[in-house]
């Protein structure tokens, strides 16, 4: 009898810990309409942990709406809101290109919002397909190439793709793998769509010889070169600016031929805890506000996008970067096809090679 | 002639039987129903996610995807072929350290005791990452020390070693849990029929130690196919199916594909568990009788003892070379750049409310783990070897379900299995309770069930005569005679959930954070001295936890020191 | 300390496990009755495999009978779990628990009936002492020796005053002298608190010292059931007599029935007289070696094949042509028969017993 009562008590706990939950999540009335309002705000984020507590702590100042966050990337993002799909947790989420944002609206987890702050925006980056997504800043891929490698090969940092197929690079460069990582998978469509696709492949294979490392995560390659296990990475310069800031020695440049970019992009989330619609709404509007605009840029370099911002002073002026004309939807349509490319063609004769 | 109706009758005896004793009937439904509701049916809940399309109409065309186009079998391949070789290092490690310490009068056994269970409380990536701060292209080792340039750290080898230092602790402790409680009077007796000490060793003590041999073979085999953490880090362009599946998630958003081969990671997994059950099945190996004798004939000869000492220390000097890379990362503000000692990283934990918040909110949660995980592991363990019920297979496959499986899986069959009425669990607390249990239920299982099955059913027959019902039985006097098991039961448990990732990072909640979680960020944003601080502090809560714990149960369980 | 037990009976018992690999079943208890009168000791005795094990463990509760009742008092207990049966038992490696000491071991029984502290130390003091093992009341298991712990486990046995008695071999584990003292302690200390008690061994010699009535076991079913005179000196058949001490078997032929229980027949070419038993006329004579005496005028003549000393006794094989025969002297110890040497043999009257045949089953 006794040991029913041990699993009474073990239930019990339980079921007090579900109930914790459950209150949390039973005033998540779903159907939206004259919800009396919170003043409290869970969103997800795939920015930096430091980054986007930043923002929320301002945002809770300026505002009194509280903040919970959980942090993840931007895969795991996507992949939980799918998984909650029938109950969502959160309201908002912060982060994720314009890419995957479609993907994840086209699976039917992103509910549109147009924000009246978007008057605000660079024309250049208004649309934003109905309000589906809300862009708040660009990061652009750059190389980040460490100096002292640098000078022991006896070279200048590339400033081309082109340069990247040096030979004295042969095992040099490091970008993470376009299927694992975001910004690899920018660089890896700034290729194609810069040399046009089949000549980009062309370029995918040659540029293979160089690759030491396909890394799986899209911060690793940037470690590598601060930590010397290569000399070139291939990454966005936001994350190669929080690294040189932290006194590694590196340089940034940027391809001649054109380069990639991603539009960071903050969302409304379908169905999220309907007692938040305003609270997840009002935080979307501040994220064009002028000082998180500053924040964006002073703080965690990135080239804000809303008119008359100035930009970090130590970051290249925005104009004297060559920006391909990114096509995000035919990127985002078209992944998983060039994915598969990629594995048969660049990379499967890697592998069989070094499986050899 | 009339045997279909004796049957009937004993049957419906046993019933009576199981009926009359209302508290253990109630235990198994219970622990029956629970074990399906957390380990069966998110699994069988993912499958039907992966067999059918958006709308929710039955669609195999995911699966025929995963077969046809992707590198499913290579990588399954692969992760076999590494669950494999780092299961038997780590089973031979293991072994060698557990005789070492429990059988020979070799010096420092308590100091080697605690360096062994160390690994045990490596949270993922960091071991990978000294390992290439070690040993990579400018690593301390390869390059500073041995002038090797352009060492390759990525690929299958780094993985071996990698997992093996990582998961040898599993071995070991379940391994010295069975050599503890083994009758050492039969290796005397072979002493005394003149047998030497390699053929006791070979004909008595080894042939002992199979079920638990065993039973860490397959623990750490399982544990391997299902590691995502290190194989992320090192495996270069050695492809494994867990890292596979996470790309399929991750990277090209499509949960039906990486949920598939996520899953598959059981076939292999379950085969290995059926083999091993099918051995011991065939096996007893009761040595605990109730009639004790004596003491342990400790081996004395020098060339043993000291080759056991030389491989300890060895071992000691991996371990502590990889966790002293940790602790010196930790200690300086940047890595490779600024390398005067500092406590920044530390103040930034200190400092930042969702470090403390994470730090707590975590020891929290897994103090309440815990003691469940223990407790039900030893529960299941006193079933499956006392008891005979209908369901006991169904128990034991499991309670190894969701251990088996990569994490990643586990975490989005919890979401989809419990984000709905009217089990509503996410964003709860409970649910992250909950997966770190059941996660790690199975070693707590499997180590309860080895030292269980050494103890003669008698021992327990006698309190159960003397008036004893199960649940007194249970904690009177089979929980204490498997003090060993419990005690690793406990501490994986309690260490398992400090350092879990994949698994809870699908159900963290605003509410809930986890400190592996923040490791995760600060290892993307590239803060290793970050990351390497929070380890160094799950690592020092977890060594006084292994303190405390050794304490109580020693309080709890001996009123004297047998030495 | 008197604590007369209740009588238990065994009613039809079968026990059946099923054959691995076939859908037959094997009855290891095949229809037993049995019943035990209230304070008294019996002893299921038979060879290993016989079933007498598992008879015990039913009555204990750890096995459920396929067929029949187990009744305690009057009380049928056949479908109660082991711990409501108030049954004490001896384990045949003592199941002392390892982590408990002496005294804790004793107490367990009675902590868990929850009897108030004082009474507990009353009781286990008494126990001690009884058992004469106070001095060892803080030692763990593994610190004392066979016998005593052999005694912690009868105190813990007997300690909460159990109605029934059960003994699984418990005196298997000690050396042959320890083995004798203790089963004379077992004996005075269970006529000392009356507790009704069953008793497993397959050690006759065990089984006639300590029992007030013997059953002989083989095949799941009982063979014969009675005093341990009743039984050594008429056994039923020749697997019993056999088993029941040492016994000689001479083939017979040309039985002629002169009454009820007398016959006579030609044996080893003499024709004697014979005791037997109702209804049977074939079978095997059986006599006792110390029924077997040396004796010039003796008809039979034998061969000494070989002769063992022993003190207070000799006992010897001998051959009639190529019939063996073990013989025991207790008489005149102090000559010994040479190897090899032909000796006149008598066999004493009414000794000799037709005992049925029992090879083929």
């Amino acid at each position: 009898m006794k040991k029913v009562g041990l699993l009474a008590v073990m239930l019990l706990s339980a079921a007090v810990l579900c109930a914790q939950g459950k209150t949390e999540t039973a005033s998540h009335a779903r159907q939206g309409g004259g919800v009396a309002q919170k003043k409290h705000l869970s969103i997800y984020t795939c920015n930096v942990e430091e980054e986007a507590i930043q923002y929320f702590e301002e945002f809770t100042k300026d505002t009194g709406i509280a903040v919970d966050y959980v942090r993840l990337s931007a895969g795991e993002c996507i992949t939980r809101m799918e998984a909650e799909k029938a109950n969502p947790q959160v309201s908002c989420m912060l982060g994720g290109s314009v890419d995957t944002i479609v993907s994840a609206y086209q699976k039917g987890l992103i509910e549109k919002y147009n924000s009246p702050m978007m008057d605000k925006v660079v024309d250049q980056y208004k649309d934003n397909m109905d309000g589906i997504y809300t862009p708040y800043s660009l990061v652009v891929t750059c190389f980040a190439s460490n100096n002292k490698l640098l000078r022991q090969l006896g070279i200048e940092a590339p400033s081309s793709w082109e340069d990247l197929l040096q030979p004295k690079l042969v095992g040099n460069v490091c970008m993470a793998h376009p299927a694992t990582s975001g910004a690899a998978y920018t660089a890896f469509s700034s290729i194609l769509q810069c040399f046009g696709e089949d000549k980009g492949f062309d370029y995918l294979k040659l540029l293979d010889k160089s690759i030491v490392q396909y890394t799986k995560a899209g911060a690793a390659p940037i470690r590598m070169a601060g930590l010397e296990e290569t000399t070139v990475a291939v990454c966005y310069d936001l994350d190669a600016h929080t690294v040189i800031n932290d006194g590694y020695d590196l340089s940034i440049t940027y391809p001649d031929e054109g380069t990639g970019y991603e539009i960071s992009c903050v969302e409304l989330v379908k169905n999220g805890p309907a007692d938040e619609v305003e609270a997840a709404k009002t935080f979307i509007d501040w994220m064009l506000s002028e000082k998180a605009q500053r924040m964006c840029t002073d703080r965690f370099y990135r080239y804000p996008i809303v008119k008359g911002i100035e930009v970090n002073k130590s970051m290249v002026p925005f104009n004297s970067i060559k920006l391909l004309d990114y096509d995000f939807i035919w990127s985002g349509e078209n992944k998983v096809r060039l994915l598969e490319r990629f594995e048969n063609e660049v990379r499967s004769s890697a592998n069989v090679l070094k499986n050899k | 002639m009339h045997s279909h109706i004796d049957i009937r009758l004993q049957r419906k005896r046993e019933f009576l039987l199981l009926w009359g004793q209302p508290g253990l009937f109630a235990s198994i439904i219970a622990i029956l129903s629970i074990l399906i509701v957390f380990c069966f049916y998110p699994i069988i809940r993912l499958l039907i996610t992966c067999m059918t399309d958006q709308a929710g109409r039955f669609d195999l065309s995911s699966i025929l995807y995963v077969i046809q186009k992707t590198n499913i079998g290579s990588a399954l391949a692969n992760s076999i072929k590494l669950g494999v070789v780092v299961a038997i290092l780590s089973t031979v490690i293991g072994f060698l350290f557990a005789f070492a310490i429990n059988r020979t009068t070799m010096r420092g056994k308590r100091f080697f005791h605690v360096v062994a269970m160390l690994p045990i409380l490596s949270p993922p990536f960091v071991i990978s990452l000294a390992m290439i701060l070690l040993f990579g292209r400018s690593g301390i080792v390869t390059k500073q020390l041995l002038g090797i340039k352009n060492h390759n750290v990525y690929g299958f080898t780094s993985l071996v070693i990698v997992q093996t230092l990582a998961m040898f602790p599993l071995a070991y402790l379940n391994i010295k849990g069975v050599m503890e409680s083994m009758d050492s009077s039969v290796e005397n007796a072979a002493r005394s029929l003149g047998a030497g000490r390699l053929k006791v060793f070979l004909s008595i003590t080894l042939p002992l130690s199979i079920p638990a041999v065993l039973s860490a073979f397959l623990i750490v085999f399982a544990k391997s196919l299902s590691d995502f953490g290190n194989p992320q880090v090192l495996a270069g362009d050695y492809a494994v199916l867990s890292v596979s599946a996470y790309t399929q998630i991750t990277g090209l958003y499509n949960i039906r594909t990486g949920s598939f081969m996520a899953v598959s990671i059981l076939v292999p997994g379950m085969l290995a568990f059926f083999i091993q059950k099918y051995w011991i099945a065939k096996k007893s190996f009761v040595t605990i009788t109730g009639k004790p004798v004596g003491q342990v004939d400790y081996i004395e000869e020098k060339p043993i003892v000291y080759s056991l000492f030389a491989l300890c220390i060895l071992l000691t000097f991996v371990i502590a070379m990889f966790y002293g890379t940790v602790i010196w990362v930790s200690l300086v503000k940047t890595w490779g750049v600024d390398m005067k000692p500092s406590l920044a990283n530390y103040q930034f934990v200190f400092r930042s409310g969702s470090g403390k918040k994470s730090l707590f909110d975590t020891l929290l949660l897994s103090l309440i783990a815990t003691p469940i995980t223990a407790i039900l592991g030893m529960a299941i363990a006193f079933l499956l070897v006392r008891k005979r019920f209908f369901g006991r297979k169904i128990m034991e496959m499991a309670s190894m379900i969701p251990f088996a499986i990569p994490g990643i899986a586990l975490g989005i069959g919890y979401v989809v299995s419990f984000n709905q009425r009217p089990l509503l669990l996410t964003g709860s607390a409970a649910i992250i309770v909950i997966t770190l249990v059941f996660r790690t239920l199975s070693v707590g299982v499997e180590a309860g069930s080895n030292s269980l099955r050494q103890v003669d059913t008698s021992i327990e027959e006698a309190s159960t005569i003397l008036g004893a019902n199960n649940f007194i039985t249970f904690t009177h006097i089979s929980l204490p005679i498997m003090k060993s098991a419990l005690f690793s039961g406990l501490l994986n448990a309690f260490v398992r959930s400090m350092t879990s990732v994949s698994a809870v990072i699908f159900l963290v909640s605003v509410k809930w954070n986890l400190l592996t979680v923040s490791i995760m960020s600060a290892i993307e944003s590239n803060k290793l001295g970050l990351a390497s601080a929070y380890c160094v502090l799950l690592m020092g809560i977890v060594l006084v936890a292994i303190v405390l714990l050794d304490f109580f149960m020693n309080k709890a369980f001996t009123r004297r020191r047998r030495h | 300390m008197t604590n007369i037990g209740v009588g238990l009976e065994i009613r039809h018992v079968k026990k059946a496990f099923p054959v691995y690999g076939s859908k037959e079943l094997f009855y290891a208890v095949n229809g037993i009755d049995l019943s035990v009168q209230a304070g008294h000791l019996v002893t299921l005795l038979g060879p290993s495999g016989c079933g007498k094990t598992t008879m015990l463990r039913m009555v204990a509760g750890f096995e459920i009978p396929t067929e029949g009742l187990i009744v305690l008092g009057g009380r049928d207990v056949t479908s109660i779990p082991p711990n409501k049966r108030n049954i004490g038992m001896m384990f045949q490696s003592y199941a002392l628990f390892p982590h408990l000491d002496v005294w804790e071991n004793i107490a367990y029984g009675l902590k868990i009936q929850h009897i108030p502290e004082t009474e507990v130390k009353k009781r286990v003091g008494e126990m001690l002492d009884l058992m004469r093992i106070s001095e060892y009341a803080n030692r763990m298991p593994n610190q004392i020796s066979g016998g005593q712990q052999q005694r912690v486990a009868l105190a813990r046995a007997i300690v909460t005053k159990p109605q029934v008695l059960l003994f699984d071999e418990p005196l298997s584990n000690l050396d042959a002298k320890l083995r004798e003292y203790m089963r004379d302690e077992l004996r005075r200390i269970q006529t000392e608190i009356g507790t009704t008690s069953l008793y497993v061994t397959h050690d006759q010699s065990e089984a006639m010292a300590i029992s007030d009535q013997v059953v002989i076991m083989r095949n799941g079913q009982i063979e014969q059931h009675g005093t341990n005179q009743d039984i050594y000196s008429n056994p039923c058949n020749r697997f019993v007599a056999n088993f029941m001490g040492k016994a000689n078997f001479i083939s017979i032929s040309s039985v002629e029935k002169e009454t009820e229980n007398r016959a006579v027949a030609d044996i080893l070419g003499q024709r004697l007289a014979i005791t037997c038993t109702a209804g049977f006329t074939s079978g095997v004579c059986l006599i006792r070696p110390e029924d077997i005496h040396f004796d010039e005028h003796g008809p039979f003549k034998a061969r000494v094949v070989h002769a063992s000393y022993f003190g207070n006794m000799i006992e010897y094989e001998l051959a009639i042509g190529n019939i063996h025969l073990s013989m025991t002297e207790f008489g005149n110890t102090s000559v010994i028969a040479p190897t090899g040497s032909i000796v006149s043999l008598r066999f004493a009257t009414d000794k000799l017993r037709l005992v049925p045949d029992d090879k083929e089953r």
